[in-house]
């Protein structure tokens, strides 16, 4: 993100007891963590909870936190493990996640004034099938779909975030991309059916 | 149950795996990140290569539908689904936003997959535009000479049509100012017709004169009407006045009839 004042320099005058600095990183990014976490959780709640906990986390080692990686890639790696947490707490609990988000979900979703009833349920349709092919794509491909396609991030930030290979957040989104259409045309073809 | 567990992991890797050696390049190029030598390959490569079409254009399907979603839940519409290349091998259904590319790297594009024929045939088609556009700007460049000869024309032409316009300005004057002293208007109108003969008697001195002169007569006539005394009237009361005031000088003189007989 391209502005007047660098994040880094943000965290340098939270780290030097600004007690404002910090709020500053909260405000630029939370958007774009929600994004995050809504496109790996798939629940607006669950993702505003992670939200939370990803800037809550940051605040809290941010005397940790090394200049040689960019306060975004911090950021994103952050709430990625954030939303591998819970996740795992929701296998654990047994919460099927996936199945009961159905309509609460749909519900909070914006709909245009101009459509109408019938295509406005057509098109939630349509994207909660979406939803559930992204939820139940693989952990590691889910990542790097979410964040680039809900946060618009390269290929190298992306690498940089998870620390990976810029040729394996390549390949990996690939074959999530792979997988994802072979879901939503078998999704399709069972609805024409 | 391992072995079924081993076997659908194995499908999954066969699945998974890339049915051509230039999935990454494909990939880059979806997501606009190749530069422009890598897109120009790549999209020399999907001229032959059926299974990368087809991933491309199925791709961005994906992408649109991620798009939506993303765009419903969050508010925020999908800035780039589809590359605009892809528009052209995607399906008819997709309805992606192309991604914002340079027109240069678009026509570029738009090269590489048409045919041999087309290509001739936009080239044609841009010559023949190219001779239109310069067939225009010389046409442009010509037009205001004609209008500076028309608008001289309409200056000439309506220089006599102000004399009604000037005309009814006097009269407004006229009866807007306080009334003059009858005795005065005979003068104006022997002053006034005075000019008027001069004017009249000018072309024939000066030829060269003639549409001024007439011009001016014009006026003059047209300032006729204004007066109260016709300029007949008023060549009479001239005549009149030269005649009491010859009257006056032949009661002075004395007649030679009268200076004859008193030698006689």
């Amino acid at each position: 993100m391209e502005t007047a004042t660098s994040d880094e320099q943000i965290v340098e005058r939270a780290l030097s007891g600004d007690a404002e600095a910090f709020g500053e990183i909260v405000h630029r990014w939370e958007r774009r963590i929600f994004a995050l976490a809504y496109g790996m959780l798939g629940r607006e709640e669950d993702a505003r909870d992670a939200t939370q906990e990803t800037f809550l986390a940051a605040f809290r080692n941010l005397r940790g936190f090394r200049g040689d990686a960019k306060v975004s890639s911090w950021l994103h790696r952050i709430a990625v493990n954030q939303c591998i947490t819970r996740q795992r707490r929701a296998k654990v609990r047994g919460e099927t996640a996936l199945e009961d988000e159905t309509e609460a979900d749909g519900a909070s979703f914006s709909v245009p004034a101009h459509e109408s009833p019938a295509h406005a349920a057509e098109s939630r349709q349509t994207t909660d099938v979406v939803r559930r092919a992204v939820q139940s794509l693989p952990t590691e491909l889910r990542q790097v779909i979410v964040m680039k396609e809900f946060e618009e991030l390269t290929f190298q930030q992306i690498a940089e975030a998870l620390d990976l290979p810029l040729s394996t957040v390549k390949s990996r989104l690939y074959t999530a991309l792979r997988q994802l259409r072979m879901r939503l045309e078998k999704q399709h073809g069972a609805e024409v059916a | 149950m391992k072995e079924k567990e081993t076997w659908k992991q194995r499908m999954t890797e066969i699945n998974d795996e890339p049915h051509c050696a230039r999935a990454e390049d494909l990939v880059s190029y979806l997501y606009g990140e190749a530069d422009e030598a890598a897109s120009e390959s790549f999209l020399a490569h999907t001229r032959h290569c059926a299974s990368c079409r087809m991933e491309l254009a199925a791709f961005g399907n994906v992408r649109a539908s991620i798009g939506e979603w993303r765009g419903q839940a969050l508010g925020v519409p999908a800035q780039a689904a589809v590359p605009a290349s892809n528009a052209l091998i995607a399906q008819p259904n997709s309805n992606a936003p192309a991604r914002a590319r340079s027109a240069l790297a678009a026509l570029r594009e738009f090269f590489a997959l048409s045919p041999a024929w087309m290509r001739a045939a936009t080239a044609a088609l841009g010559l023949v535009f190219c001779a239109l556009v310069a067939l225009a700007v010389a046409h442009y460049l010509e037009q205001p000479k004609i209008v500076t000869v028309e608008k001289s024309v309409q200056a000439q032409a309506s220089e006599p049509d102000l004399a009604p316009m000037t005309e009814e300005r006097l009269k407004a004057q006229s009866l807007n100012a306080p009334p003059k002293p009858e005795a005065a208007q005979p003068d104006v109108a022997i002053k006034t017709t005075a000019d008027a003969d001069k004017l009249e008697a000018l072309p024939k001195a000066n030829p060269g004169f003639k549409r001024s002169a007439a011009r001016q007569s014009n006026l003059a006539s047209n300032r006729k009407p204004r007066l109260s005394i016709s300029p007949q009237e008023s060549k009479e009361i001239a005549r009149d006045l030269r005649l009491t005031i010859a009257s006056n000088d032949e009661d002075d003189l004395p007649r030679l009839s009268d200076l004859m007989d008193e030698s006689n």
